[in-house]
């Protein structure tokens, strides 16, 4: 349920982010509807495949979009799958997404897909230990190993969800591939980490690659949510205020270097680290 | 021969020519102004590029032009020719990246080939000529409105090209262009110049992907360009200024509300360009990225605001009477920043020069007497554009055009771009560039 929700909602939130920004910089903008256009349209285009690739340039944006879709179906915000260790389950089926369009990149043989797949293997790398060490802190302060038995934010855990939510922002914006760690809207090839994987996909191929985009940053809001205390007010709130705050990044943000990656990355991982030290130790503030 | 080495290691190359059979090296020192010093050759020359790397790019296109054979030379490859075979020379085990010629933002094409390591580029090679149209050939028998035509798409910048072609040939006729028109010139030049570094550091905050400040100063210029159409008629200042005066006279009403317009905007843009370059994250990105030093710049021959955010304190308005007293904006340290820096400081200080011109302007005519051009007679200019110094040099016949020689401050600056990206990381090769933000079409002619 949560996952069609999410499949629907996902052009309105990129479309609107842009809107958003547009706004913030004193321009009109586009059609926060834009990005449902944008998908009819490509879907609706030719596509042309690189002569040197195999059928994986294919089938990658396809098993995106699907990694994406199987990872929703386990967030419980709406009545869902659920079992002990699920949320491991779904921060693998994310990253198969990712390891299906890093192959399809190499496919390629262009300089660039190469260039973008190991930049983006380096960012998952180093957003992958914050995600699953905030999960599982706040799954052992819940004594829960399912999304849908995590206990809800409270002076109980303020400590270790803070610590937990921080390193699931800062994964946020690595996985979507967002300002400061790559910029969405640049033309410049060698700063490119996510779209220099999709330059040469085109058509129905590119529409799948941005509604999985899309679909991937509502499931990390999604867990962010689920964290939360307003009950089925939580998604909407989180909605709203990582709406918000992606578009003022992304306006009086600067870009990071690349190269300072593993330094923003790391306060992602500390974050996950104590976190869990947390609840082992049983701090309590 | 000595001479010419003596005068190379004191001053900086600024054309070299080759009319059979001679060569003539214009080079410019300090104490003594831009000297003429002749070379005879028939078939071969000795080339200097090894010790005076600045002469390395003139002497290909010379030997591409007029197969006259540089002696010794280090590098001879073709410069714009794409006939000829152009060997790369790579780096034995490192990984080559190709970049270009087509990019995928609308910008112009050339090629950049790296040998990276990693993500460290450790060298990098600079092809272009892919925009060679033969501007100087075409020129060669046009009337000077069709010399001007050519010479306004050039390069990037349509007013100083005008303006340094027009004064070549009043230096050649001995044409005196009244006070009223040699003002109104600067102003539209002043005026290109702000809009030019306004595109530069938009496209340098693009570039980092800080939108913001990139459309509040993409959004200045656009309305400079404005004004200089309510000017001009163009918003690029195109068919403003011809041999003997301009095109254009605007009246007072004109004058008063440019005079407004500009002082909010230079305001505005202020403001913006002091916050936004104070921005830490902005100076995270910009220090130390894309080094070149004062003994490079030099050695390269470097002009205009790549020179002086090097610490080369070169700027050819220092000897326009005009603008007396004229002190060149100089930052030290030659990287992304200082050249930011000097872009938007020169900016402040085209406002108050833009302020000075219109509030003096001096009433009387826009175009000198006629008179009856000389049968032959040839003339030099050189003119600060945005970029740097641009030179013409022309022979005319009559009133045409027998022979013309052009050099774009972009032909000297681009080696200087293989320099600063050395050791700099890949992603930030792009905003090195942009730092530069030099004219393709202009190298190419």
């Amino acid at each position: 349920m949560t996952a069609l929700l999410f499949l629907l909602i996902a052009p309105l939130f990129t479309g609107s982010l842009k809107w958003l920004k547009a706004r913030l910089q004193n321009r009109l903008g586009p059609d926060p509807l834009y990005d449902y256009r944008n998908l009819y349209k490509l879907w609706h285009k030719a596509w042309i495949r690189p002569s040197p690739s195999s059928p994986i340039f294919v089938w990658a944006p396809v098993m995106a979009l699907l990694g994406a879709f199987l990872a929703a179906l386990f967030l419980p915000l709406l009545p869902g799958f659920s079992f002990a260790g699920d949320f491991l389950v779904l921060a693998y089926l994310l990253n198969l997404g990712r390891f299906f369009q890093v192959l399809a990149a190499l496919d390629t043989g262009s300089a660039f897909g190469g260039q973008g797949s190991y930049r983006e293997s380096l960012v998952a790398v180093l957003a992958e230990p914050g995600t699953l060490l905030a999960l599982g802190a706040a799954a052992l302060a819940s004594s829960q190993l399912s999304l849908a038995g995590l206990a809800p934010l409270s002076a109980e855990n303020l400590l270790v969800y803070t610590l937990a939510l921080v390193a699931l922002a800062l994964a946020l914006v690595a996985e979507g591939a967002r300002m400061p760690v790559d910029d969405p809207t640049t033309h410049l090839e060698l700063t490119m980490i996510h779209e220099a994987q999709l330059l040469d996909h085109s058509g129905p191929l590119l529409a799948l690659y941005e509604l999985a985009a899309g679909l991937k940053m509502l499931v990390y809001l999604g867990l962010i949510a689920l964290l939360m205390p307003l009950g089925a007010w939580s998604f909407p709130l989180v909605l709203l205020l990582g709406w918000l705050a992606l578009g003022y990044l992304e306006t009086y943000g600067v870009k990071l270097r690349y190269l300072r990656l593993p330094d923003l990355m790391s306060y992602s991982t500390l974050s996950g680290v104590l976190a869990v030290l947390g609840v082992v130790l049983r701090f309590r503030i | 021969m000595d001479a010419l080495i003596e005068a190379l290691s004191q001053g900086r190359l600024v054309a070299l020519d080759y009319q059979a059979p001679t060569l003539r090296y214009f080079v410019e020192r300090a104490e003594k102004g831009l000297e003429v010093l002749e070379l005879e050759a028939t078939t071969t020359f000795p080339s200097l590029a090894r010790d005076f790397p600045a002469l390395d790019w003139f002497e290909r296109a010379l030997w591409e032009a007029h197969g006259l054979h540089p002696e010794g030379h280090p590098a001879l490859k073709p410069l714009r020719d794409h006939q000829k075979p152009y060997p790369f020379d790579p780096i034995e085990g490192l990984h080559e990246v190709p970049v270009g010629p087509v990019h995928a933002g609308i910008i112009e094409p050339g090629h950049f080939r790296f040998s990276v390591l990693g993500e460290q580029i450790l060298h990098m090679e600079v092809r272009l000529g892919y925009q060679h149209r033969g501007l100087e050939a075409q020129m060669q028998g046009q009337g000077l409105a069709q010399a001007l035509l050519l010479a306004e798409r050039a390069g990037g910048e349509s007013v100083a090209h005008a303006l340094a072609l027009a004064q070549a040939v009043e230096a050649a006729w001995g044409v005196a262009v009244p006070p009223r028109a040699q003002v109104l010139r600067r102003v539209v030049l002043e005026l290109e110049r702000i809009f030019g570094h306004l595109g530069h550091l938009a496209g340098l905050f693009t570039d980092i992907g800080y939108a913001y400040a990139a459309t509040q100063v993409g959004k200045v210029r656009a309305l400079l360009q404005g004004q200089l159409e309510r000017l001009t008629g163009h918003r690029y200042g195109r068919n403003a200024i011809g041999p003997g005066g301009v095109y254009f006279d605007p009246d007072r009403g004109t004058q008063d509300e440019l005079q407004d317009a500009l002082h909010d905007l230079g305001r505005e843009v202020g403001a913006h360009l002091q916050a936004a370059l104070k921005h830490p994250m902005v100076l995270d990105r910009m220090r130390y990225v894309g080094p070149v030093s004062e003994a490079q710049a030099r050695l390269l021959g470097l002009v205009g605001p790549a020179a002086r955010a090097s610490g080369i304190a070169r700027d050819l308005r220092q000897e326009d009477p005009l603008y007396q007293p004229f002190s060149p904006v100089v930052r030290s340290g030659g990287d992304v920043l200082a050249r930011a820096q000097v872009y938007s400081e020169e900016v402040r200080q085209s406002f108050a020069y833009l302020e000075r011109f219109l509030a003096e302007l001096p009433s009387g005519p826009v175009w000198a007497k006629e008179a009856a051009p000389p049968p032959a007679a040839e003339g030099y200019s050189r003119v600060e554009a945005g970029r740097g110094e641009v030179f013409y040099w022309v022979r005319l016949e009559g009133a045409r055009v027998a022979r013309a020689r052009l050099v774009d401050p972009s032909f000297k600056n681009w080696r200087a771009l293989e320099i600063a990206v050395r050791g700099m990381g890949l992603p930030d090769f792009p905003l090195i560039n942009k730092s530069f933000d030099l004219s393709y079409a202009g190298c190419d002619l």
